[in-house]
């Protein structure tokens, strides 16, 4: 037999019913009873007494007490009388019934009047209701029934006995049924149960049996067809999976091979910082070799610098970071941080964060160019350097010799010969210029390497912004006025102290105006400030040629200039851009340019402001490039 | 025969099927607590009837007594009465047995009156019976209850024992009993000190502490016990045993014989004596007394006769007493009535019984008073006798004075 809850529960509930409805019926039927009894019991007293009463009369007068007794010894036999007693006219009791004697409460109970009265009486702790009833209207004497209460008492106690009785049989027999019934339901149910279990454990070759025609059989039938569908159902994703499942290995494998094949070094982690994935060329680079290195903390596994590249990448989702590192055996890596997300969803606009990727670049012999180039170029300027300020010297003195000394000395009148003076003249004139423009170029050349090789010398003192604006536009104002194009400046609100290498800055503020002064031909040049957010923002406009879009990447890269080709004599040294940028870049700023072909072209750099450079200033220090990469600028409008 | 016998019977009631006998009905107990009474009662008069019977009987017709058991209760009592009347169409009714049942039959009596039922000497000496309007139709021998202990309550008084307590059977005998205590006393100024009761019924293995502590409490100098034998030395033996030792007094329905016995016993097996301090009223002779021709007679016939009631009415085997007062009353009853009997000319009929019995005047029956009857008085004797027990044996009182205060 099966223990079920439904039985359980079912049994309750009759338990719970019938002890209510019986304990209600007992206790309203038995005061019923009570109150029937007490008063079926108070007429019978009252009957007999009545009776014995009227019959007594003769005898009483007679004085014959032992008629008396027979009389009242007929009735104490009937059921729930205790005694009956007589009292003559006198008050004295002269017939009973008690044994052993008449207790002393009837002894003490007041004498009714004419009426029969009824009153409680307790004798020797038991109830009883005392009828008495006058003989002759009391004058001859009194006659006393007293019935039982306990017999009542008795009798409700029965009757509620043989009720609770029969409730507990009928209780019996229903949780009998009760129990036969849910077990012919339970029973079923509980194989359906098992049968849905197995099947929630997969094992569809269970089965059920259940005969019955009704709503359970039906449920069995259902539940059988139920699980020969997802058996097949499961047949068929095991297929699929199987095939899924196998096709992703291969992609895998492939992307494995992929990976691990790369010339590139290449670490993943996840969103706490820990390594998800590193291929061999980045263990060689970094000389992880033999150690377990997936799943540790990246603070753990790579130098500081790295780590914290790793930390950075993942706290500035939106930027590419990138740091130039050391290898082994000598190599320098350059190493791009990239925080990876998908893509945006309505709950997530900015997408899920998925960790970091970190791409590391042997640019050993980018880094060996580079510098061997830098290297080239210093040499080759200081070399240049040192003979251009003789020729450069001793033109300017001869030529000073010449006009001044010389030339008014011949005052021949010949035509032809103070041509060829004014020619002569004129000619060195040339040769200064280009050398002074050859000069500078050696110049810009020497900056540049040096700002490269990190052997600059800044200046860091604090700057007014409005103090580097005046002296730049003042040291351009000629080249304004020859070409003559307005020079405006706007400057929003007050501009707070920056810090900065005042003669660098300056240097960039020239750099800028000169070029578009450069490329506009009429017009106006605008020079804005403004500071936000933490940081200066300065720009300056023109209304010039403008740049085209493909062009726009390349102007800060050294020796590009616009145009570029031969036919038009380059002007500059195709190196102030660049060398701007190494400015602002040391500075902690950015420098990007917004240009339309045909409206002009803006060009804005930021220097942070004081209380936000510190952090920079540190990384800044460490040549990190903490900022747009040559690849991402924004193009937009310009204002 | 059978067409006389019919005829005859048509006959207004009073006639009796003919043939040669007399039967007579009698209801009594003979079995229950009570029985030896009842057994007692039916050998002492049957042992005279049976020697009529052997000696020619009435005119030749025998006596034949038709005796139905009512166990002492009034019901049975009634019934057998009813069935004696209607069925048994006897004569008369005749010594039965005890107060609550004849006391209950008395209404029967009223009721057949027109058939002129009478009862004849019953084993009782309440009132009822004696007083109207029962007494025309019962005839008594013995003297009352009321007459009995209002005997015992002026000797006791005489003595100086004025503290009297009652101790009695809760029905009409006991009943009668205390009434005629309470109306002795009454005569003295005095009051019943104490009374117990019990039940109808009780043996005398049953305990009565209780009432003996009861009575015990009321301080009595004397106690009169309306009882039969079990109850009766049930009492005495616990009044003892809580250490009451004042004389105790019973009336003639205990069964002197049987009390005695009883508390004999109980001596030997407590070993202490309980047959002390006790005195009986009887309402006939000691049997002792061989002065008296009837007892002569009496002790002759019991022992040539030795009657036992029919097997069918014992219920259990019983061992009769050689000698009782209650047989030598039964004696008495059954020679008084066949003196009625005998004064018939011609077959005995209902209706000249009573002109018959109450014209007999005075009679000799053989003890030492005579019995009368007559329209008025329907009680034979009027004389009390006094018993006491010495050394297990019923002996007459000689004097009251060894009981004086």
């Amino acid at each position: 037999m099966i223990k079920s809850r439904l039985f359980t529960k079912t049994i309750l509930t009759i338990i719970v019913l019938f002890a209510v409805i019986s304990v209600t019926m007992a206790l309203s039927s038995g005061w019923n009873l009570y109150n029937d009894l007490i008063q079926e019991y108070t007429s019978k007293g009252t009957a007999i007494a009545r009776s014995v009463a009227g019959s007594s009369v003769e005898i009483l007068l007679n004085r014959d007490a032992s008629m008396i007794q027979a009389t009242i010894d007929q009735f104490a036999e009937i059921a729930g009388v205790s005694y009956v007693y007589v009292v003559d006219a006198q008050r004295e009791i002269v017939s009973h019934t008690f044994v052993p004697t008449i207790p002393d409460e009837i002894l003490r109970i007041a004498d009714p009047g004419r009426e029969s009265a009824i009153k409680d009486v307790v004798i020797g702790g038991r109830d009883y209701i005392d009828i008495s009833s006058p003989i002759v209207a009391g004058a001859v004497g009194h006659v006393h029934v007293g019935m039982d209460k306990s017999m009542i008492r008795m009798q409700i106690g029965r009757a509620i006995a043989r009720q609770l009785g029969a409730i507990l049989a009928i209780l019996l027999v229903s949780v009998a049924v009760a129990y036969i019934l849910v077990n012919k339901i339970s029973q079923p149910l509980n194989k359906l149960t098992e049968y849905g279990r197995k099947l929630a454990a997969r094992d569809f070759s269970a089965t059920v049996e259940i005969k019955y025609e009704d709503e359970i059989g039906l449920l069995a039938r259902t539940m059988q067809s139920m699980a020969k569908e997802l058996q097949k159902a499961f047949e068929g994703y095991e297929e699929a999976i199987k095939e899924a499942t196998a096709e992703l290995q291969e992609t895998l494998a492939y992307l494995t091979n992929i990976i691990d094949n790369m010339a590139d070094g290449l670490l993943a982690t996840d969103t706490s910082g820990k390594i998800t994935r590193v291929n061999p060329t980045l263990i060689d680079m970094l000389g992880l070799h033999g150690s377990n290195i997936i799943g540790r903390d990246c603070s753990e596994v790579l130098d500081t610098e790295l780590a914290g590249l790793e930390k950075k990448s993942r706290r500035f989702p939106e930027r590419t970071l990138t740091l130039d590192i050391d290898l082994t055996r000598g190599r320098t890596g350059k190493a791009v941080a990239t925080s990876l997300h998908t893509q945006p969803t309505p709950e997530t606009p900015e997408g899920t964060s998925m960790g970091s990727i970190i791409l590391v670049r042997d640019i050993t012999a980018e880094k060996e160019t580079d510098r061997m180039k830098t290297d080239f170029i210093s040499t080759v300027s200081h070399e240049l350097r040192t003979p251009m300020t003789s020729v450069l010297g001793y033109t300017a003195i001869t030529r000073k010799k010449l006009q001044e000394i010389l030339f008014p000395r011949i005052a021949l009148k010949d035509g032809r010969v103070e041509k060829t003076m004014r020619q002569v003249i004129q000619n060195l004139g040339i040769v200064i210029s280009e050398g002074e423009r050859l000069t500078n170029l050696i110049n810009d050349l020497l900056d540049i390497s040096k700002m490269e090789a990190g052997q600059l010398e800044w200046k860091m003192q604090p700057l007014s912004v409005d103090d580097i604006i005046d002296i730049a536009m003042d040291a351009t104002s000629t080249l304004f006025e020859q070409k003559g194009l307005q020079l405006k400046r706007e400057i929003t609100g007050t501009i707070p102290e920056i810090v900065g290498d005042r003669d660098r800055l300056v240097q960039v503020m020239i750099n800028l105006l000169s070029n578009a002064v450069k490329f506009t031909e009429k017009g106006l040049v605008t020079c804005r400030a403004a500071a936000d957010l933490g940081e200066v923002v300065i720009s300056v406009t023109d209304t010039g040629i403008g740049i085209p879009r493909t062009e726009l990447d390349n102007i800060f890269k050294k020796f590009k200039q616009v145009g570029d080709t031969l036919t038009d004599r380059p002007k500059g040294t195709g190196l102030g851009l660049p060398i701007s940028k190494q400015i602002i870049v040391q500075h902690g700023g950015r420098i990007w340019v917004e240009s339309e072909v045909g409206r002009g072209t803006t060009v804005s750099f930021t220097i942070p402001l004081p209380s936000t450079r510190h952090g920079e200033v540190d990384a800044s220090q460490r040549g990190w490039d903490v900022g747009m990469p040559e690849s991402d600028q924004r193009h937009s409008q310009t204002a | 025969m059978l067409v006389i016998c019919l005829w005859l019977f048509l006959l207004p009631a009073s006639a009796h099927c003919a043939g040669e006998d007399i039967v007579i009905g009698m209801s009594a107990a003979f079995r229950g607590p009570t029985r030896g009474l009842g057994i007692e009662l039916y050998r002492g008069a049957m042992a005279y009837i049976d020697h009529v019977n052997n000696t020619g009987g009435i005119d030749g017709r025998k006596i034949i007594v038709q005796a139905y058991d009512d166990g002492y209760n009034p019901i049975p009592a009634i019934e057998n009465t009813i069935k004696l009347i209607e069925t048994d169409n006897v004569l008369l009714l005749f010594s039965y047995l005890g107060t609550p049942t004849v006391t209950r039959v008395l209404p029967l009596l009223r009721n057949y009156s027109n058939r002129g039922v009478l009862l004849f000497f019953p084993f009782t000496g309440a009132e009822p019976h004696r007083q109207p309007p029962y007494d025309k139709y019962v005839f008594n021998l013995r003297a009352s209850y009321a007459q009995e202990v209002g005997g015992l309550v002026d000797n006791f008084v005489k003595i100086g024992r004025t503290r009297i307590a009652v101790f009695y059977q809760v029905d009409a005998y006991g009943r009668s009993g205390w009434n005629g205590v309470r109306e002795a006393l009454a005569k003295y100024g005095l009051r019943i000190v104490g009374e117990a009761t019990y039940r109808r019924g009780m043996k005398h293995t049953d305990s009565l502490k209780k009432q003996v502590e009861i009575i015990k409490r009321s301080e009595p100098d004397a106690i009169i016990s309306i009882s039969t034998y079990g109850a009766g030395a049930a009492f005495i033996r616990d009044a003892r045993d809580a250490g009451l030792t004042v004389p105790i007094a019973n009336v003639s329905f205990v069964g002197t014989e049987f009390l005695i016995d009883l508390l004999v016993q109980t001596s030997a097996e407590k070993g202490r004596d309980y047959t002390a301090h006790l005195v009986n009223s009887q309402v006939v002779p000691s049997y002792e007394d061989t002065s008296l021709p009837a007892v002569r007679e009496y002790r002759a016939l019991m022992k040539t006769y030795n009657p036992m009631p029919p097997a069918a009415l014992l219920e259990e085997p019983y061992s009769p007493l050689e000698y009782s007062f209650v047989s030598f009353e039964g004696f008495l009853n059954a020679k008084l009535l066949v003196k009625m009997l005998r004064r018939f000319e011609g077959l005995p009929d209902r209706d000249h019984l009573r002109g018959i019995v109450e014209s007999t005047g005075k009679l000799d029956i053989g003890i030492d008073t005579p019995v009368s009857f007559g329209k008025n008085q329907h009680q034979g004797l009027d004389r009390i006798y006094y018993t006491t027990v010495s050394k297990g044996r019923v002996v007459p009182l000689a004097s009251w004075e060894a009981w004086r205060e």
